[in-house]
Formats: C-alpha cells, structure tokens, sequence
C-alpha cells in the first residue's frame, strides 16, 4: 500500500515536471498570421439575362415532346452559366443541361398547359474563394409555360385521289386539339430528311405530288406544331398503284430490225416513258403516245430486252435512272412443237407435240384447236397432211399412222416406214422411201400398189436412192448413188395408170444433192445442186430457173419459193422468198446467227426456223 | 524507480566533491533542412491550384524558428556533464484569403530533443571585472517529433466552416547528435550568461502518414543564448 502510494506520488510528479517544462514550450510552437488576403472586387448588383428557346416564342405557350430535347442558349452577358435547375409545377426535374439544351423527361400526356420555370446560377467572375468554391453566383430565373405531347405518331386519316389534271393528290385531316403552323411532306420517313414540301396554310390538308407517277412512294405528313421545337405529329402511307404487267404491253416485229411497243398504263397519273434498249446503250424518250418502234435484233431472237421507266412528266428526262422502271424483253413468237405440216385442205398448219395434234390457223398460227393422239412420239416423229385433208403421224416405233382428217378420230392405215422419209399425195396414196426404193400403198385398200427397187450388176454394192413423188401421184423421181466405182444419176418415172411405173427421163452424171416436188404445182421439181444452186423444172414443158443459193421450200399456201442465199455458206444468214413466178423478189430475211444450218420453211407467207416462226405478212419494211 | 533516482543522485554528488552544479536556461535561433516536407507541401499546392482561386500562395515553407533548451549539469574542473532537453518547432503554410472567406492549409512541426551534454572549457580569462571562458560540446539525444494537420475552409457571407478530414498528423522518433561551439561569461557569483553556435544532425523520423517516404529533418544550424545558474 506504501509502496503503490509512493508510486503513484512519483509518477504524478513526473508527470507534472513534463507537464510544467511541455506546456510553455508547446505554446511556442510554430504558428503563422499570414492569411495571404488578395483584395479583389466584390460583385456588383445584377447581370441580364435572356434566353434563345431555337426560334420559340417563350412567351407564348411551347410544345414538347413528353421525352423531348429542349433546346435553349442563355445570352448572360459574358457570363458562364455554373448551374441550371428545371421545376415542373415546382417540383425539380433530373435534368443534365449541356450547352445547347437538356434532355426533359416528363412523362406528361395530359394535354395541359403546365409551368415551366428554369433557375440558373451564372458565375461573377471576380475569381474569390467563394466564386471557385460554388457559393457566389448571380442567380436567374426564367418562367415558360408548355403543353406536352404524348405521341408524335397519330392518324391523320390520310387518302389518295387525283386532282383535276390526274396528278396524284395526297389529303389527310387536321390534327385535332392542337394549333398546327404547317405541314411537312416527305418522301420516306422525316427522319430520312428528305422534305419534298412545305405547306404553310394549316388549312392546306393535301398536297399534289406531280413527281409520282409509279411505283413504291412512301410519305411521310408532319404536322408541325405552333412554338414547338420541332414538335411535329406524324402519319405515313404508301401510294398505291395499279402494277404495269406483261398483259399491258403488246410487241411485234415490224420490219426484219425493228419492233413496235404498244402499251397501256393503268394508272391516271401523267406522266411520260423512257426506253433504255440495246444493252443501255440507246434510250427514247416518248410522251404523248402509249406506243413507239425500236431497233430489235435479226429474226428469231429470244431475248431483246429493254428497260420501261416511268417518269413524271415534268421530269429531266436525263434522270431517268432515278425514276420506277419495268425490265421486259421482246422474243419472237416460238413453236414448242416436235414437228408441224401444212393441211391445206383446212387452211391450218398442224403442230405435233407429245400429247397433242395442235391446229394453227394458217392466216396468224393462232392455235384454233388441240386434239389428244394418244401415240408414243420421239423427237423425231413427223406430221404430214395431203391436200385431201389425211393426216398422217410417224411414232416412236416407226410406224405411221393414217388418220381421215385433222380430228384424228378414224384411223384408216397404219404401217411401218422404218424411219424412212414418206409422203402422203393428193391421190390418196402414201409414198415412203427406202433404201434403194420405194413403196406405194393405196391408203384406202392398204395395198402396196407399186414397188420398185434399183441393184446394181455388181453384187457386192447397194444402190443408194433418193426418191420423191409429186402431189398428184403422177409422177416420182429417183436420185441414185452407186459406189466403187462412184457413178451419180437421175431417174424420173411417171405412174400409169395401171400403178406400173414408164421412166422418162434419166439423166447420167448428175451433179445433184436433192430433188422436191411443189407440193401444189404437180409437174413442177426443184433440183438443188450441189454447187449452191437450184433449179426450178417444169417437167411438162421442160423449162427450167435456175437460182444461187440453197432451196428450202415452196409454201404450200400461197406458192412462194424460200431458199437460203448463195452468201449464206459465208456467214451472211439471209434468206430470200420468191413470189410464186420465182421472179419478183417478195423479200430478203437477214436471221440471227442461231443454228443457223437448220432448214427454213415457209407456211402461209410465215417464216419457221428454229421454231420460231414470223409472219412476213405483218411486215412493213 | 525511487531507488534508482536516489542512487543517481547520490552518484552525482559524489562526483560532486569539489564540483559546481548548473542549471541554465537558453533560446535560439535554428533553421531546419526539412526537404521532404518542403517537397510535400509543393505538391499539395500544386495540385489545388487548379481548383482554387489563383492568388493561393506558400506561405511559409518551414522556415528557421525559436528554440528553447534547458540544461542540468555538473561541472568539475573543465568538464561538464549533464542533461538537455530541447523544444523546436517549424510549419509550412499554404494560404488564400479575400473578402469572401479564407482558405488555409498548415503542417506544424513541434520537436523535443531529450539527451545529454558533454562540455569541455578553456582556461578562464579576465573581462573586465568578469570571467570569460569558451567551451565546446556534443549532446548526442533522442527526437521525438509530432506532426499537425490543420486544413480549414471559410466563406464568410454564407456562415460556412469546414475542415478537411486529417489523415497527416502523426508521432516519429529519430536520433540527433549536435556538435556546439560558445562561450560564458560569469557576470556574477552564481549567474553566467552563455552564447553558442553549432549544427544538429539528423537521423531517422520517418513519418508513418507518408507511408514511411517522407522524414521530418531537423537538421539545420542553431544558435542559442541563455542564462546558468550555478551553486
């Protein structure tokens, strides 16, 4: 107990010494007066303030969006604006103002009018403590009153028609309930910002668009609002159009390099047409006429195509890319038949297909009407017609089939060619060839009235024949070939009338490719040559035309001779058709260079090759 | 601890037959190196000058200050031995002030150097009618520092204080040995008065605030002048 007493006494003494000795000295320690005090001004009194609300009247009432940008500049005299606060009916608003506005979030749909006021702190610039430290700022204060508007999309119930001059017209009704200052047209969304009109007379709800003509046009109506930022309401709609088909346009080849484009245009609008043809390298302008002629490739072409633009009519014209366009392509008329035949007797040209016998009207290849033959065909499968009115149909397995007339409902004959080139004449009878012969049958009997076979004296060689019999049955013609050595001649036999055959003619050495007869001149032959010629033999009197170039039919409708030209074999494909005295020049057919060794033929005045056909009828140059 | 003091004493005056006991008061001048404080308050100021009026200043920048020191010794023939203990003290300031408000920002350094003194004199000579002898000493201590923070904020016309939150202010202790040079004059039976010049060096301080970068260097030059009472 002494002890702790003791204890405590010294370390309270000690404590007091350090306390004694601590003290004074530590109420010398370091100290300093010096505030460095700058004098500075102190602001004077007050600063203007305006404000630029974007070209809004502020003190009228303003449109907003709910969730709006809203737009001002202050004007403070110099001075920098270092706080910003937004009331709404006097409850601050979270807004983050930057230089040119602030993002206003309101939420507010009601359609009222509210109060706006905007409480601004604008720096002194006296550069004090209290400056930089927040506390000394003039203080403003702006009061506006605003309507806000819940959706800037609405329904303005917008309608097409034309007007008075069929231009298209766009209308649509005023916005209910708010005070519009004018419209915005726009082609596309106004977003895109392509204004194409502004209508400043908010009673003006339409607008006529001299500009649309076809195709896709999407618009887009702004009403803007009366001292609003950019506050708009907005409806949109697409124009409607009638589309221009393939049923709108009508083409035929004028000339052997021209065609004619007729068309008509199901929309009112007027408008005027640009023809970009010739793989783009050629356009047309026409206005006033729904129908124009341009230049089309040599017959047949499958493909000329053009582009058809649609222009307004008060459109430059060299902008036409920008304008709604129609791709079409001209091709000149096709068969999709395996074979085809003159029937003559019933004014038709028959086409065989698969399935059917087609009837052509001969005067235009119009199909006048289709009938099932019920026979398996290949490719290569033939139809015939005399001028009685049989028709004749070879098959897949080589047989031919006899009908009465073109509705093939009685089948009178049938036999089998072997693939050989036959005939059916004017006297009833089928003629088919064979390989050093022929046979005759009499269709009505089915027998084989004449026969004839030719041999050589040396047995080990064949005698290859051509033979052909004229329309009448009266007279047949044989080309004969002999090998080893190589010998070359005619024959021409006449048909007594007890079906034995007289010969009248032979010809030894013949230079000859083929011989035809004129399917309606009986006595008449064309014997092509092989050195590009052919002659025209009027095997009653004799007399003979001959003509360059390489046969290829006599129309059987109106007698005109069409042969290939002599320039033909050097690439210039033009075919010549001879009126029917093998004089007069009827005309000259440049063709395109397609398959251009396929035969051409003439039926009715309607040139065939490569299953095209072109009626040189219809032709004006 | 009483048995210890009495033993000490006693010691003392045993040694002190034939000796003269002193007790003396000086005050002085002393500068101080302090470079890392120095370095640590530029920084300071230049990063808030951006952010504070352009008139803000150092104002003081740990300048040379008052010291006080009080000695107890024993001196026989000529050497002297005894106790010593120092105060020191230094500050930088960073200030602003205007008609607004007053913005300050203060280190304050207060040291106290507890250690011993060894002196030795030279042969008296005549001053006039007073005894003049010169000495030179070593006093070889420990130095406890402490460090203030003080950061305050006023704007007058709004009523507004604020101070700044302080993680500076701290304790460290380092080591001082401090070499003098001076003399004493008797200028009465019991009374002397004394002048001495001399240099303190410095070691260790680390402030743990400044994660242990940062060292309060007391080093610097001292000159003191004092009264010693002997009996």
């Amino acid at each position: 107990m002494y002890l702790s007493k003791n204890l405590f006494r010294n370390k309270l003494l000690l404590y007091s010494i350090s306390a004694l000795l601590s003290f004074p000295f530590h109420s010398c320690a370091y100290d300093s007066s010096d505030d460095n005090y700058i004098d500075i001004k102190k602001p004077d009194g007050n600063v203007n303030i305006s404000i630029d609300l974007a070209g809004v009247n502020p003190s009228q009432t303003i449109y907003l969006y709910q969730y709006a940008y809203f737009y001002y500049t202050v004007n403070s005299g110099g001075k920098n604006v270092i706080a910003q606060k937004f009331y709404l009916d006097g409850k601050e608003l979270n807004t983050n103002p930057q230089k040119d506005g602030t993002y206003l979030s309101t939420g507010i749909t009601d359609n009222q009018i509210h109060d706006l006021k905007l409480i601004m702190g604008l720096q002194t610039g006296t550069g004090s403590l209290a400056e930089y430290a927040g506390y000394e700022m003039y203080v403003g204060e702006l009061n506006f009153k605003v309507k806000f508007v819940s959706n800037p999309d609405v329904n303005m119930n917008i309608r097409e028609s034309v007007d008075e001059n069929n231009y298209y017209k766009i209308e649509w009704d005023k916005p209910k309930e708010y005070d519009v200052e004018c419209y915005k047209v726009y082609n596309g969304d106004y977003m895109s910002d392509n204004l194409i009109a502004t209508i400043n007379n908010p009673e003006q709800t339409y607008y006529v668009d001299k500009d649309y003509v076809y195709g896709y046009k999407f618009y887009s109506i702004c009403a803007i609002l009366k001292n609003g930022q950019q506050v708009s309401l907005t409806d949109r709609f697409t124009a409607r159009h009638f589309n221009i088909t393939e049923n709108n346009f009508k083409t035929e080849r004028i000339s052997t390099s021209e065609m004619k484009i007729k068309w008509t245009n199901p929309n009112p609008y007027p408008c005027k047409y640009v023809l970009k043809y010739l793989f783009g390298n050629e356009i047309k302008v026409i206005e006033s006429t729904n129908e124009t002629i341009i230049p089309v490739d040599n017959f047949p072409t499958s493909s000329d195509s053009y582009a058809f633009y649609i222009l307004p009519i008060n459109a430059d014209t060299t902008q036409y890319q920008l304008y709604p366009y129609i791709i079409k392509s001209f091709s000149d008329n096709l068969f999709n038949d395996i074979n085809y035949g003159a029937d003559q007797a019933n004014n038709l040209l028959l086409g065989l297909d698969f399935d059917n016998l087609i009837k052509y009207n001969a005067s235009d290849f119009s199909i006048q009407s289709t009938v099932k033959h019920n026979l398996t065909l290949h490719t290569g499968c033939k139809v015939k017609a005399s001028n009685k009115g049989l028709v004749a149909i070879s098959d897949l397995n080589n047989y031919i089939h006899i009908y009465s007339d073109n509705t093939l409902s009685k089948e009178i004959f049938f036999t089998n060619t072997q693939g050989n080139y036959f005939y059916l004449n004017n006297a009833n009878h089928l003629f088919i060839e064979q390989y050093t012969g022929f046979d005759l049958f009499n269709i009505a009997s089915g027998n084989k009235i004449c026969s004839k076979r030719w041999t050589s004296g040396n047995t080990i060689n064949d005698i290859n024949v051509k033979t052909r019999i004229s329309a009448n049955g009266k007279y047949i013609y044989a080309l004969c070939t002999e090998y080893l050595p190589e010998k070359h001649w005619t024959e021409l036999y006449e048909l007594q009338s007890d079906n034995t055959l007289r010969l009248i003619q032979t010809q030894i050495n013949a230079n000859i490719k083929s011989i035809e007869f004129n399917p309606i001149k009986d006595s008449e032959a064309i014997i092509q040559y092989k050195d590009n010629k052919f002659a025209i033999v009027d095997l009653s009197t004799g007399s003979t035309t001959t003509i360059d170039g390489t046969f290829q039919n006599i129309d059987p409708f109106t007698g005109n001779l069409l042969y290939k030209g002599p320039e033909y074999a050097n690439s210039q494909y033009n075919v010549y058709v001879l009126a029917s005295d093998y004089k007069t020049l009827y005309m000259k057919i440049p063709l395109a260079n397609i398959n251009p060794y396929a035969d051409a033929r003439l039926y009715n005045n309607n040139l065939i090759f490569n299953g095209y056909y072109l009626n040189l009828a219809k032709l004006t140059k | 601890m009483k048995k210890n003091i009495i033993t000490t004493l006693l010691l003392l005056f045993t040694m002190g037959v034939n000796a003269q006991y002193k007790i003396s008061y000086s005050v002085g001048y002393g500068t101080y190196k302090m470079k890392d404080m120095k370095d640590l308050l530029e920084y300071g100021f230049q990063s808030m000058r951006s952010s504070m009026p352009k008139g803000l200043a150092i104002v003081d920048n740990f300048p040379p200050y008052i010291t006080h020191t009080i000695d107890a010794s024993i001196k026989r023939n000529n050497n002297e031995f005894g106790l010593r203990g120092s105060f020191l003290t230094t500050g930088g300031k960073i200030a602003y002030s205007d008609y607004s408000g007053k913005y300050i920002e203060k280190l304050t350094f207060t040291g106290y150097r507890l250690g011993t003194l060894y002196r030795i004199y030279t042969d008296e000579s005549k001053l006039g009618k007073c005894t003049l002898s010169f000495f030179g000493e070593v006093s070889p201590a420990i130095m406890f520092t402490h460090l203030g923070y003080k950061a305050t904020l006023d704007i007058y016309e709004q009523n507004i204080h604020q101070e700044g939150s302080d993680n500076i202010s701290t304790n460290a202790t380092g080591f001082s040995i401090q070499p003098m040079f001076g003399g004493k004059l008797d200028v009465a039976r019991n009374i002397s008065v004394s002048a001495s010049l001399g240099y303190d060096f410095e070691l260790g301080s680390k402030l743990s605030t400044t994660d242990n970068r940062y060292r309060a260097d007391w080093s610097g030059f001292r000159l003191n002048g004092g009264v010693i009472y002997s009996f």
